[in-house]
C-alpha cells in the first residue's frame, strides 16, 4: 500500500518525481531507469550492489543516485534552477531529457533508423522494449530521449509532433558586466583567446537579432587595417564597420577573431546600407576576396565557433544567420561566390 | 586481333571509368546531422592532410566512407541529370555542384563529369590505334591528368563543405580518379617507349 501511494504521489505530484527510490515496473531495465532519471548505468550499479541487473523483478524498489535524480525529465523552472550544474564542471551544455521519436515508414529497417538517428538497434530495442527486429509502417519508436546537443547541426530533423526541447540550460557563471548569461565554456578553439573581450562587454548589451557574415574582398587584412580604412579614408565615426574579424593568416593568424570596438562598446554596425538593420546585425567579417579564392577551414571553423557562440550568449533569444548578400537592400555580392553559404545555412538554419 | 597487355589493360582501366560513371560517387550522410557544431568546427581546423592524403591517397574518413554504405548515393550520371531538376536528389547535385564551383555555378558546370568516360575511350583507342603517335598519347594523358588533378585540388578545398553538408564520396568517384591516374600513367609508358614495342 505504502509502495503504491508513493507512485500515486511520482505520477500526481511533477515537483516530487525527484525521488531516490524507483519500483520496477514491467519492461523496466537499469538502462530504461539511467534514460529516464537522467543517471548513468554505472551509478545505479554502484547505488544497488545487491541487485542483479540482468536479473531485476518487478516490485524491486531500486535506489536512484539523489544527486542526480532532482533533474526530472521535464523539469518545472522552480525545481531545475537550483540544480543546474556548476559553469564549470559541464563540458557540453545540453537540452535536459526529453523524448525523441521516429515514425516508421515505408521500407525502413531498425537497421535503417538506428543509422539515421546514430544509434545502435540493441539501443532501439531496449528503448522500446522490441523482442524482435519487427517493426510495422505508423509506428512511432523512441530514440534517444537524453540530451540533445545544444549545439547540434540545425538541419536536424525534428519531428512534428515533438514539443520544442525547454530552454537551455545557461549556466550562470561568475558575474560578468554582461546583463546576457555566460554560455559555458566548451571545446573552443578560436573563440576562447578572444572570450575575456567577447564577454567583457556593458550592461545595456543591444538586443541583437542577426549575425551578417561579410567578406573585406581583400586578400589581407586584419582589424586594424580596417578599423584605419573605416576611421580614416571612409570618415567612420565609429571606426572599424564590423564588430568582428577572422583573419586568414595573412595580416592576423588564420581563424583568428579579433573584436572590434563596436562590439566591446555595443555600438550599432556599419557594414550594411540600412541604418535600421545595422541597429540589429552583429557584423562578422572573414578577410578574404572569396570570389577569387575560398575562406580556409580553419576560418569556417572560426566562424562557426563565434556564431554559436554568440547565439549561445544571447539564448533564449534568437540570433539569425544571414550573409551579407541575402540581408542588404542593395544587391551585393558579398560574401562572394565562393564561401559556402549553403553550407552555412544548412548548419544554422535560414529564415525564409 | 591479338592486343598488347598495355591495350588490353587500357582498355579495362577505360571500362571501369565508365562503369564507374553510373555507380555512386557522392552520399548524404544523414547520420551526421545533429553533430556537435564544435565538433565539426574542430574536425575542420584540424584537417592538416599533407600532399599525398590530398592528391595521391584519401583520408582516412573517406576510406571508411566507402565501407559504410558503397551502394548508397548519387552516380556521376545521376549528378549531371538531377541538376537541372527540383528534387531531394537535385539538392545533393546542387550541393555538389556549388562544392566545385561556389554557390553561383552554372547548373551546366557539372557536365564536366562526363568528361571522365569520354577521355577513357579517347585514351582506350589511342592506345589500340598502331598509327597513334606519341605525342597524341601525352596530350591524351595530360588530358587525363588535368581532370585528375583539378577533381582532386577541388575535392581538397570543398573538404570543408561536404563537412557542413553532410556530403560523403563513394566508391564511383574514387574508382574514377585512380583508374583515370592509372590510364594516365599507361599512356604515359606507353608514348616513352620506342615503337617498335608498342
Amino acid at each position: 500500500m505504502a509502495i503504491r501511494v508513493f507512485v500515486l504521489g511520482i505520477l500526481l505530484c511533477p515537483s516530487t518525481y525527484a525521488a531516490s527510490t524507483h519500483t520496477l515496473a514491467k519492461g523496466d531495465t537499469y538502462y530504461s531507469l539511467s534514460r529516464k532519471y537522467g543517471v548513468s548505468v554505472t551509478e545505479l550499479q554502484k547505488a544497488n550492489p545487491t541487485l542483479n541487473p540482468s536479473a531485476l523483478q518487478v516490485g524491486q524498489i531500486v535506489q536512484i543516485p539523489t544527486d542526480q535524480a532532482s533533474a526530472p525529465p521535464t523539469p518545472a523552472p522552480t525545481s531545475a534552477t537550483p540544480n543546474l550544474p556548476a559553469p564549470d564542471s559541464n563540458p557540453e551544455p545540453s537540452i535536459p531529457a526529453q523524448p525523441e521519436f521516429h515514425v516508421v515508414s515505408k521500407g525502413e529497417t531498425l537497421t535503417r533508423i538506428a543509422t539515421l538517428r546514430s544509434t545502435s538497434v540493441a539501443e532501439l530495442k531496449a528503448l522500446n522494449n522490441l523482442k524482435s527486429s519487427d517493426i510495422f509502417i505508423g509506428q512511432k519508436l523512441r530514440v534517444r530521449s537524453s540530451s540533445v546537443s545544444m549545439e547540434g547541426n540545425g538541419s536536424q530533423e525534428k519531428d512534428p509532433e515533438i514539443p520544442e526541447p525547454p530552454a537551455a540550460p545557461t549556466a550562470k557563471a561568475t558575474p560578468t558586466p554582461s546583463p546576457t548569461s555566460t554560455p559555458t565554456p566548451q571545446r573552443y578553439i578560436f573563440v576562447t583567446p578572444a572570450r575575456r573581450q567577447i564577454d567583457n562587454v556593458p550592461k545595456t548589451e543591444r538586443k541583437w537579432k542577426f549575425v551578417v557574415i561579410h567578406h573585406s574582398g581583400t586578400s589581407t587584412g586584419n582589424a586594424k587595417i580596417f578599423e584605419y580604412y573605416h576611421r580614416r579614408v571612409r570618415g567612420m565615426e565609429n571606426g572599424m564597420a564590423y564588430h568582428f574579424v577572422i583573419g586568414n593568416g595573412s595580416d592576423s593568424k588564420d581563424g583568428e577573431i579579433e573584436v572590434g570596438n563596436r562590439w566591446k562598446q555595443q555600438l550599432q554596425g556599419g557594414h550594411l546600407r540600412s541604418e535600421e538593420q545595422n541597429e540589429i546585425a552583429i557584423g562578422i567579417c572573414l578577410v578574404g576576396d572569396f570570389n577569387r579564392s575560398r575562406p580556409t577551414k580553419k576560418q569556417i571553423a572560426a566562424l562557426i565557433e563565434l556564431t554559436s557562440y554568440l547565439r549561445q550568449r544571447q539564448h533564449p533569444r534568437e540570433l539569425v544567420f544571414m550573409v551579407h548578400r541575402d540581408i542588404n537592400i542593395r544587391p551585393t555580392d558579398c560574401p562572394g561566390r565562393l564561401f559556402p553559404s549553403q553550407a552555412m545555412y544548412n548548419l544554422f538554419g535560414k529564415r525564409k | 586481333m591479338k592486343l598488347r597487355n598495355s591495350t588490353l589493360t587500357g582498355w579495362v582501366l577505360a571500362a571501369i571509368i565508365c562503369l564507374a560513371f553510373f555507380i555512386p560517387w557522392a552520399r548524404f550522410a544523414p547520420e551526421q546531422m545533429g553533430r556537435n557544431l564544435l565538433d565539426l568546427a574542430g574536425d575542420l581546423a584540424g584537417d592538416e592532410a599533407g600532399f599525398v592524403e590530398s592528391y595521391l591517397l584519401m583520408r582516412p574518413a573517406e576510406w571508411s566512407a566507402i565501407w559504410h554504405n558503397p551502394g548508397e548515393g548519387l552516380s556521376a550520371y545521376q549528378l549531371v541529370l538531377l541538376s537541372e531538376k527540383d528534387s531531394v536528389s537535385a539538392k545533393v547535385s546542387k550541393a555538389w555542384l556549388s562544392m566545385l564551383w561556389g554557390d553561383h555555378a552554372s547548373e551546366q558546370s557539372v557536365k564536366f563529369l562526363a568528361f571522365g568516360p569520354l577521355m577513357a575511350i579517347l585514351a582506350g583507342i589511342a592506345l589500340t590505334l598502331k598509327k597513334t603517335n606519341a605525342k597524341f598519347l601525352l596530350l591524351a594523358a595530360f588530358g587525363q591528368l588535368l581532370f585528375y588533378g583539378f577533381l582532386r585540388w577541388k575535392l581538397n578545398q570543398t573538404f570543408g563543405d561536404r563537412l557542413l553538408l553532410q556530403i560523403e564520396f563513394n566508391l564511383g568517384l574514387w574508382l574514377t580518379l585512380y583508374a583515370t591516374a592509372l590510364l594516365c600513367l599507361l599512356q604515359v609508358f606507353k608514348a616513352l617507349q620506342p615503337k617498335s614495342k608498342w
